[in-house]
């Protein structure tokens, strides 16, 4: 599947791990329970670590290990379900999270201008999806009326 | 198409993708926007056909959301029991988008491709 | 005051906007747009696809409106669809057959006249509704306008809040007395004044009509101006995480408010706003001033509190003191007065107005009100800036145009949803049924003067007429195939905020009408001198109603 970051296609060094799964060499994506489950192990063996984290799962347990933790990958169940967005403002804007905070699952092209406004700088695109549709609509708007975790906002003058 | 077929004749309608204007399956597989020129049938084969006819021009994107309607055929004309389709075959009942239904919208601005 | 002016980043993203739908159109012309896609995105932008096929809702926000865009309004009326349009309970205006391929140029020539259709439909943040006197209503707090101006901005293309779990609707208002009906909104904003002087807000959460009639809670009962966007922020930050998404009917915040209770919202809200509201939402009293500053006209003229024209026609033309009576509202600035054109003639569709009687309201609006215009949550049209001696002839051209019938706020000022003569969702028509009870009760209204009465309409459960919170409700039904009529009785949407009790069973569309002739019959009966409707009915409780249903059963 294509991805998007920092606003071109580019290849994907994680590996996304099912819980049961052995670890692969190199960076890897788990889930929220598996790594609470074998934190102190998985801190301490020095690759790069990713953690995939739910919609109902609230994104302030990750903060202790934010400092680990190099990509959060949050998923859109379907072009309804805009929780993520929230989830990344929050991670972005409240806990301070500088890694890659990845938009995987139902990754539409008419979403992720929002979704670069939230903070997240890849994008994993369905298979059938255009790259370039998706990387041409990364700058739909070129104004927004309120602040978010990007920067296209002018501040209000006070 | 969900509803059941057999039971009694019914006609497939449709909204036209690019107006909107409810339309009906013909017997040669058109669409027209009149319940006159529908094609009401009560054969559970000849029903099968007129939806697969209609799920082929949802692909098409030639309608929008096809069904099938129950109808009575009084003399020719298929007439649908339901009020809610006995509107959407004729307009608005009252006011002005029953007095202005002569006034549609783009007729004479520009001409209609084929369907 | 007028209206916002829009600066060159507003009709930026308005243009933007346009090109993008326009996109969206064609990728669903051409297939690389499924309809299940395609449907999310063209409500976003106010395309809906109705009973007799596309509808398209324009947003008019919080109301107004110039005599600029009323022309382009009756322009598209004329050229893209049938020559009307539908002004609507949340002030928008809805178009009954444009062609889909048509909407982009017509979103094109909205951006014209600074306007657009974002956000009227799907489950984002709607048009933010507000008191249709605001600025002229005596009793004002402060102006809510460039408050509603700085939401609709706040929440126009927000990108944590356009795929919320379901609609959110937003009123503010700024008087203490409630035109906006704040206690039956998502969020209700109630201007206040704190014991100190300091103005702030009353916060109103998890009201609505619909499937689930409430009326609201207040989350918060002052909240100082500055901070309206950050604690806006907050609710919708907790509504947008704890939603529910699994269930349609249960997915308003309202269900939230239910299932979670007040006080644990409240400290969800509190404890997220405590973490943002000194961060780059603040300061939006300042963001305030430089949009109120866009506001800006030239105050109207302090004219005579009384012209001698204008007394002289009240007391020689009869007629015209009865307009006067019901349309004409006192205006802040001495000698000028604010005019209601009833859109609800006599025996005609409510709200509906021909592209001409667009043209000759715009005309209008030149001539007698600095060509402002507004649109009521009622489904009225105002002129909110008239001099009183120039009411004899506004007069005379409204009764040429068919907009001068005097009956606003009375019992044939009748709300009315579209119903099954264009919805897709409604089980009964609503449009007859108001032109029926219209005329039958125009007759007792000439003859024993029913004074304030509101009579709601609604097709479905959904409640777009609001039936819930008419003093008489009626509800379309479905029995078992046929149109039936459910009454209710006692609701209102102002500060005697109450949700309207079933009287009976449901009726058949002639029996609707006579119930309701009926219970008009028992108020008359009943009243004391001076006595509203509504204040009988919760004198004397529904017995003596529910009876008079009973006995025409």
């Amino acid at each position: 599947m294509p991805l998007i970051k920092n606003g071109a296609l580019a290849d994907d060094p994680w590996t996304t791990v099912d819980d049961a799964e052995p670890l692969p060499p190199g960076p890897v994506i788990l889930s929220l329970r598996r790594f609470q489950a074998e934190r102190e192990r998985l801190r301490g063996l020095g690759v790069p670590l990713g953690l995939r984290l739910g919609n109902a799962e609230p994104v302030a347990v990750l903060v202790p290990d934010l400092d680990a933790v190099r990509l959060v990958a949050l998923e859109f169940p379907s072009l309804a379900d805009g929780r993520a967005f929230s989830q990344a403002r929050l991670l972005r804007e409240r806990h301070g999270f500088r890694g890659e905070l990845r938009a995987t699952g139902a990754v539409l092209r008419d979403q992720v201008f929002f979704m670069k406004r939230c903070g997240f700088d890849s994008f994993v695109l369905p298979a059938d999806r255009d790259p370039g549709e998706a990387i041409a609509a990364l700058t739909e708007f070129s104004v927004a009326y309120q602040p978010a975790a990007d920067s296209l906002h002018r501040p209000f003058r006070t | 198409m969900a509803r059941r077929m057999g039971d009694g004749p019914r006609v497939v309608t449709a909204n036209r993708l690019r107006d909107g204007v409810v339309v009906y399956l013909t017997g040669s597989g058109e669409w027209t926007e009149d319940i006159c020129g529908a094609t009401a049938t009560d054969d559970p084969d000849h029903q099968q056909r007129l939806a697969a006819r209609a799920a082929a021009d949802v692909s098409a994107r030639v309608v929008v959301g096809p069904y099938a309607v129950p109808v009575a055929v009084e003399g020719s004309t298929p007439r649908p029991l339901s009020r809610r389709e006995r509107i959407r075959a004729g307009g608005p009942t009252v006011g002005l988008g029953a007095t202005l239904r002569g006034a549609i919208p783009g007729v004479g601005r520009r001409q209609d491709g084929h369907v | 005051m007028a209206m916002y002016s829009y600066e060159t980043h507003d009709r930026q993203l308005v243009r933007e906007r346009v090109s993008q739908f326009r996109d969206q159109v064609q990728r669903r012309l051409d297939g690389a747009l499924s309809e299940d896609e395609f449907r999310p995105l063209r409500l976003r932008n106010g395309l809906y696809l109705e009973l007799l096929g596309y509808m398209l809702r324009a947003e008019i926000p919080y109301g107004l409106l110039s005599s600029r865009q009323m022309r382009m309004l009756a322009h598209i009326a004329r050229t893209y669809d049938r020559g009307y349009a539908h002004f609507t309970t949340r002030q928008n205006i809805q178009y009954n057959w444009p062609r889909l391929e048509d909407v982009p140029d017509i979103l094109e020539l909205l951006a014209d006249v600074d306007m657009h259709a974002i956000q009227t439909s799907g489950s984002c943040v709607r048009n933010i509704t507000t008191d249709h006197l605001a600025g002229i209503a005596p009793d004002e707090i402060e102006d809510p306008r460039p408050w509603c101006e700085l939401v609709r901005q706040w929440s126009s293309l927000h990108p944590e809040f356009s795929f919320l779990p379901r609609k959110f609707k937003i009123a503010i208002t700024g008087s203490p007395s409630d035109r906006a009906a704040v206690r039956v909104h998502d969020v209700g904003l109630r201007m206040v004044r704190a014991e100190n002087g300091e103005v702030g807000f009353e916060v109103w959460v998890g009201g609505g009509l619909g499937r689930t009639p409430m009326i609201g809670q207040v989350i918060r009962s002052f909240l100082p101006k500055n901070d309206i966007l950050s604690y806006l922020e907050a609710i919708l930050r907790v509504y947008n995480l704890e939603g529910r998404r699994d269930h349609l009917f249960k997915s308003r915040i309202k269900i939230l408010v239910q299932s979670l209770g007040l006080d644990r919202l409240r400290e969800l809200v509190e404890a997220e706003w405590a973490a943002t509201r000194d961060g780059a939402l603040s300061g939006a009293e300042a963001e305030v001033a430089r949009i109120r500053a866009r506001f800006a006209a030239p105050p109207l003229e302090v004219l005579p509190a009384s012209d001698p024209g204008f007394a002289e026609a009240r007391l020689t033309d009869p007629a015209f003191a009865r307009w006067v009576g019901t349309n004409v509202a006192p205006h802040r600035v001495p000698g000028h007065a604010l005019v209601t054109l009833s859109l609800k003639p006599i025996g005609q569709p409510p709200g509906d107005l021909t592209a001409d009687q667009m043209d000759g309201v715009a005309e209008l609006a030149d001539t007698f009100s600095l060509g402002r215009i507004r649109v009521s949550h009622h489904q009225n049209l105002v002129l909110p800036d008239v001099r009183q001696g120039d009411l004899p002839a506004l007069w005379r051209r409204l009764e040429a145009l068919g907009l001068a019938t005097p009956n606003v706020g009375r019992a044939t000022d009748i709300i009315a949803c579209p119903g099954l003569d264009y919805c897709a969702l409604a089980y009964a028509r609503s449009i007859p049924i108001a032109q029926r009870i219209s005329e039958r009760l125009a007759v007792f209204d000439a003859d024993r003067d029913l004074g304030e009465l509101q009579i709601n309409i609604s097709g479905c459960v959904n409640a777009c007429g609001h039936h819930h919170v008419g003093h008489i409700g009626i509800l379309g039904v479905d029995k078992c195939g046929e149109e039936a009529y459910q009454i209710t009785v006692g609701g209102s949407s102002a500060d005697d905020c109450s949700i309207g009790e079933v009287i009976g069973p449901a009726l058949t569309a002639d029996e609707v009408v006579d119930a309701v002739e009926a219970v008009v019959v028992v108020y008359l009966g009943l009243r004391r001198h001076g006595e509203r409707f509504l204040d009988t009915w919760r004198r004397m409780g529904p017995a003596p109603f529910k009876e008079t249903i009973h006995a025409a059963d």
